[in-house]
């Protein structure tokens, strides 16, 4: 028999189950001497308990008793919901700590971006135009010169076209 | 309290934020832009067969020792508007602003389209230009005249 058995038991023996669980029951010990056999070791527990049961009596009336009781649980439900008071400087470093990090990450942000577009030279950056089909273009940027440079090479003839478009010379 | 006042702190910096983002946002597309353009031949060559050029003393990022000014002009586009500029009898550039702090910079070689560039205005002076006969070169500079 396991556990969940023992407890069905039990509960009907408190007159705690269900009608239909009740006759379940009903049937289960017609066929089954265990159960019975513990049913009735419990019924004989229950009523040696019962039948010993040491009377407590209560130092105040039962109200007054019970009023303790409660006002008692009132009392420390009020004690927990109090809410505890952090340290200032605790208090302080809920908003030094996201602001200090905010400033740490934009620092080495600009310095990684620093070191990426501001070489001593030109450096070759993707450029934002359109060329011609004869032409190929490469776009520089040097942020030490403050200058974009799209630099142009004819794709067919090397300089034919550049050097006739402003006739230099 | 605590939380009011950093509720009320967010609420002011984001509003400061907004303002300053709007304010700048129709600045930008409210003024027009005064650009200044020439049109430059590098060379290593001491002087310019042409007497006309005139030689400058700004240096730029090349490999040439001298530059000569070919053509200078200065333009004031309005918002959303385009100029034409004639920089020599086969360059010229068009120049639009596009009222965001941005310019579109088209080089036309004999009339033909060579090269359209959309420039900040913040990221400095746009260089256009490409390598031309006899180890020289030629290069187009647009750069913001500011007030």
């Amino acid at each position: 028999m396991n556990n969940d058995q023992q407890l069905k038991l039990q509960s009907y023996l408190d007159d705690e189950l269900s009608p239909r669980e009740n006759r379940q029951v009903t049937e289960w010990l017609a066929v089954d001497s265990d159960a019975r056999a513990l049913l009735a070791e419990l019924k004989n527990t229950t009523s040696a308990l019962s039948g010993n049961e040491l009377e407590v009596k209560l130092p105040e009336g039962r109200d007054f008793y019970f009023s303790k009781i409660q006002r008692q649980l009132e009392r420390e439900a009020k004690v927990q919901a109090a809410p505890v008071r952090e340290p200032v400087l605790a208090r302080l470093w809920k908003y030094v700590l996201p602001l200090a990090g905010t400033a740490a990450a934009v620092i080495v942000f600009a310095m990684v971006l620093q070191k990426q577009i501001s070489p001593a030279t030109l450096a070759y950056v993707a450029g934002e135009g359109e060329t011609s089909e004869e032409m190929s273009a490469y776009t520089y940027h040097s942020q030490a010169d403050g200058m974009t440079v799209v630099w142009l090479a004819d794709n067919s003839a090397a300089t034919e076209v550049s050097s006739e478009a402003i006739e230099i010379q | 309290m605590t939380k009011q006042l950093s509720s009320f702190a967010g609420k002011f910096f984001l509003s400061i934020l907004v303002i300053a983002f709007l304010a700048s946002t129709v600045a930008a597309q409210a003024a027009d832009v005064k650009l200044d353009l020439q049109l430059i031949w590098g060379t290593n060559d001491a002087d310019s067969p042409n007497p006309q050029h005139k030689r400058i003393e700004q240096k730029f990022p090349f490999k040439w020792k001298n530059y000569f000014e070919v053509n200078r002009q200065q333009v004031s586009v309005a918002p959303k508007a385009m100029k034409a500029v004639i920089m020599s009898p086969h360059c010229s550039v068009n120049v639009s602003n596009l009222a965001d702090g941005r310019i579109e910079v088209k080089l036309l070689g004999k009339g033909k389209k060579v090269r359209t560039e959309i420039h900040p205005l913040a990221s400095g002076m746009l260089v256009i230009g490409g390598d031309a006969t006899n180890d020289t070169s030629w290069f187009v500079v647009v750069k913001e005249v500011k007030p």
